[in-house]
């Protein structure tokens, strides 16, 4: 059942392409396994940089979260050193009504507005809050070094 | 629960809880940073350093307590959420990794799978220091695998020795070797190293080196007409045997770092998985999948079993089977399955094949380890490395005995499947389960497994309600309507609790039974005939699934293979405490189309062809949408998709009423 959903996701994401993300399996024989590219939001120190995430469909998609996580590495407070986000619609506001499209563009403006008051790396959030000017200059030098 | 993999990323899990933990290709996920976040910060945020932890003494304690993890509620092993959190800082990563390769045993039953662990949970390493991790683990490639072929011709030596009755062919002029033949070791230089590079290196062979293996050959053909020889033949001089003495205690190094590269591959798929293989470590891998064919007419004249399985040769075999799964898993990234495709090529005067076709025969070896290899290099030719000449094998099985198979239908996504239906193994950090295709509710059945690897699998009866949470590491015997027998910790596996038994640890070609019992409602296992106390919990509980039925089903760890039998082939320890049983290949019928195993790029093709209709389902894309959801009056869902939720998946108001809607 799964199958024929995130089958129908991938013709809709070919169909109409959302502007600065794309999305697909890594390897045409694994439906269940894709990868994800963000392009840094130009509002942002994410800027130019393109981010690379890995995305796994659960067997019983859509009705359990799809596990989203970054490989590349990037500086913000909700991102962890795993790639790990930290988003409440990956976790407890999934709705089986959401697609990969949304999810992405949900992380795209997670990028831009950052969330510090649940954040996943504390010392990031604190800057973020304390120190923008340092924290934006980190963001843009991980993504000079990692992003592009 | 029953596994590792769920102990080591689900602190305090309940079947029920919707989040989700680590994914079969190393995705980190929401509960997974829960995970981090909560357990490690709050138990060792006092910890800023780590002077007091010896690596190797977390590593061995791990392996030790990994074993003993037997319940739901319990938490990681301490020393492994240790290591995980100090392989975390970039600037200990590469020591623990290191440490892993350096220290995990090559006969442990979980030592592979724990590295799969750790790596799974550890951060992303940035491109320096993987380079930097990859300099050091590939070092020194064409001195390592001179000392990996002299085992092998040891092996030969050892095994011509054993069979000296069966008549020999007379080893051709030519001996086939991967090495490349460059004397000086400069692995520095060897980044230049291309796979037509290596491909070239097979062709031609290094005229003294093949002198001297056709003299060691004709002394052993020579010593072979004594057909008495009494003491071990030695041609290794001592200071060989010296270095090889050092080297064999470090075996487990190269199939650690092929266990490594292999979750590296997998966990940065990509560009940086690519990148890896830019690398002295394509020569690394595609050196030790070619190890099977060095001493080529040598082996193939001699085919014997190596049923030690702690031998040296073994372990030379264990490396061959982790570099085919590294070899896998770097096959993701679409850029380098070219460039290995190419490196996996043979083509010189005496054989123009793909090594994969020279390991595929194996898979019916009674050799375990030769088992698993034979068996990788057929799914990798049948799913990955796909050769227009070739018939894919699970076109050309002959099925027409089998009755019942495990279902490719019923199967969790990462389970690799025979073509014949009968043997699956996983080779993902996820907890992959399946269940047969015929469903069983009176009477007494019986069914048998060949274990080809003694790490954790849980393998007995579910019932169709019995969900699959592979990336949450529930299988059979996690839940009430499931039981399963392990044999690596010793447990029997009943609503995620488990029961210790008896019986010793399994070991490869040991034989496990599953016996069910409806008239007592009882089930009864036992390991190479013997049997366990009948449980009867199955029956008992209130979930009681006796009047549906059940399957025979199994869960795998990482790494695990087995061979089911339903009753095609005759058993090998049939029940001796029942009057009489049946098996499932006397009741059981597939059309033939049921029984082939097809592919998943083949069932994906398939799936293309089929047209989604707008009025269909939104969240199944199957069923026609006919409900209506109230109050809230949105529609776009079939039936069964509606039954399943508790709020409206538009709007998230609770849901009173699902009413038809009729044209």
């Amino acid at each position: 059942m799964a199958l024929k959903r995130i089958s129908k996701e991938l013709q809709d994401l070919q169909r109409e392409p959302p502007a600065n993300v794309s999305a697909g399996p890594v390897q045409p024989t694994d439906m269940f396994n894709w990868q994800a590219t963000i392009l840094g939001p130009s509002d942002s120190p994410y800027q130019s940089g393109v981010f690379f995430l890995t995305i796994n469909f659960p067997t019983d998609y859509p009705f359990k979260p799809p596990k989203i996580s970054f490989t590349t590495k990037i500086y913000h407070p909700n991102i962890n050193a795993n790639g790990s986000i930290c988003l409440d619609i990956l976790r407890s506001n999934w709705s089986p009504a959401l697609t990969i499209s949304k999810v992405l563009l949900s992380i795209c403006s997670l990028l831009c507005d950052p969330n510090p008051d649940d954040p996943l790396v504390p010392e990031i959030a604190r800057q973020y809050k304390q120190d923008r000017e340092g924290y934006n200059a980190s963001a843009r030098e991980w993504t000079q070094k990692y992003a592009m | 629960m029953g596994n590792c993999s769920n102990c080591v990323h689900q602190p305090h899990p309940a079947p029920q809880d919707q989040t989700s933990l680590n994914s079969a290709s190393s995705s980190y996920n929401t509960s997974s940073s829960t995970f981090h976040r909560n357990i490690f910060s709050s138990r060792f945020s006092h910890i800023r350093t780590f002077p007091s932890y010896n690596l190797n003494s977390l590593i061995d304690e791990t392996l030790l307590v990994i074993r003993t993890v037997v319940d739901t509620d319990q938490d990681p092993p301490h020393a492994m959420l240790v290591l995980s959190r100090i392989a975390n800082r970039e600037d200990r990563w590469l020591e623990v990794i290191i440490a892993l390769i350096e220290r995990v045993p090559m006969n442990d039953p979980l030592g592979a799978t724990v590295i799969a662990l750790l790596l799974d949970e550890c951060l992303l390493p940035p491109k320096e220091l993987l380079q930097q991790l990859i300099k050091r683990i590939c070092l020194n490639n064409q001195s390592r695998i001179k000392i990996l072929e002299a085992i092998i011709d040891e092996h030969i030596k050892q095994s011509s020795k054993q069979s000296d009755h069966r008549a020999i062919e007379t080893p051709t002029d030519q001996i086939i070797h991967n090495n490349n033949n460059n004397n000086n070791e400069q692995s520095t230089n060897i980044t230049e190293t291309t796979p037509a590079i290596s491909n070239q290196t097979l062709e031609t062979v290094d005229g003294q080196q093949t002198h001297e293996k056709i003299n060691k050959i004709s002394s052993l053909t020579s010593l072979r007409a004594l057909k008495r020889p009494t003491s071990p033949i030695k041609s290794i001089n001592t200071s060989d045997i010296s270095i090889q003495k050092k080297f064999d205690d470090n075996l487990h190094r190269e199939r650690n770092t092929l266990v490594v590269l292999g979750c590296l591959a997998e966990k940065l798929v990509g560009p940086t998985s690519a990148s890896i293989l830019d690398t002295i470590a394509l020569e690394y891998l595609i050196d030790r999948i070619h190890l099977g064919i060095y001493s080529y007419n040598q082996l193939k004249s001699i085919d014997f079993d190596e049923k030690n399985t702690t031998s040296k040769y073994s372990s030379v075999l264990k490396i061959i089977l982790f570099a085919l799964i590294a070899l896998e898993k770097f096959s993701h990234t679409s850029e380098s399955k070219h460039v290995l495709l190419q490196s996996l090529t043979i083509n010189n005067e005496q054989i123009k094949m793909n090594i994969l076709e020279y390991y595929e025969p194996w898979a019916s070896s009674n050799n375990c380890l030769k088992r698993q290899i034979g068996f990788y290099a057929q799914w990798l030719l049948d799913n990955v490395f796909i050769l227009d000449y070739r018939r894919p094998s699970y076109e050309s099985i002959d099925h027409h005995h089998i009755n019942v198979m495990l279902n490719d239908k019923d199967v969790s996504e990462y389970l690799k499947i025979a073509p014949d239906g009968l043997e699956a193994r996983s080779d993902t950090v996820s907890f992959e389960s399946v269940r047969c295709t015929f469903q069983v509710n009176s009477g007494v059945w019986y069914y048998e497994v060949l274990i080809v690897t003694d790490g954790v699998m849980q393998i007995g009866w579910a019932a169709k309600q019995s969900k699959f949470m592979n990336h949450e590491g529930y299988g059979i015997g996690d839940d009430q309507y499931s039981i399963a027998y392990d044999g690596c910790r010793n447990l029997i596996w009943f609503g995620a609790k488990s029961i210790s038994h008896t019986n010793p640890s399994w070991k490869p070609g040991d034989i496990v039974g599953c016996l069910i019992d409806f008239d007592r409602r009882e089930v009864i296992f036992s390991l190479n005939g013997r049997s366990l106390d009948p449980f009867r919990k199955l029956f008992s509980s209130t979930t009681n699934s006796s009047n549906t039925g059940y399957f025979a089903a199994a869960s795998f760890m990482s790494y695990q293979h087995c061979r089911f039998n339903f009753g095609s082939t005759p058993f090998r320890y049939p029940p001796t405490t029942v009057k009489s049983f049946k098996t499932f290949n006397e009741y059981g019928q597939l059309s033939d189309n049921d029984k082939l195993i097809l592919p998943k790029y083949k069932k994906l093709e398939l799936l293309r062809l089929i047209k989604i209709d707008e009025q269909d389902c939104i969240l199944c894309a199957d069923l026609h949408a006919n409900i209506l959801l109230k109050p809230c009056q949105h529609t776009g869902f079939c039936e069964q998709c509606a039954n399943k939720l508790e709020i409206c998946p538009i709007c998230r108001s609770e849901i009173r009423e699902r009413s038809i809607i009729t044209d």
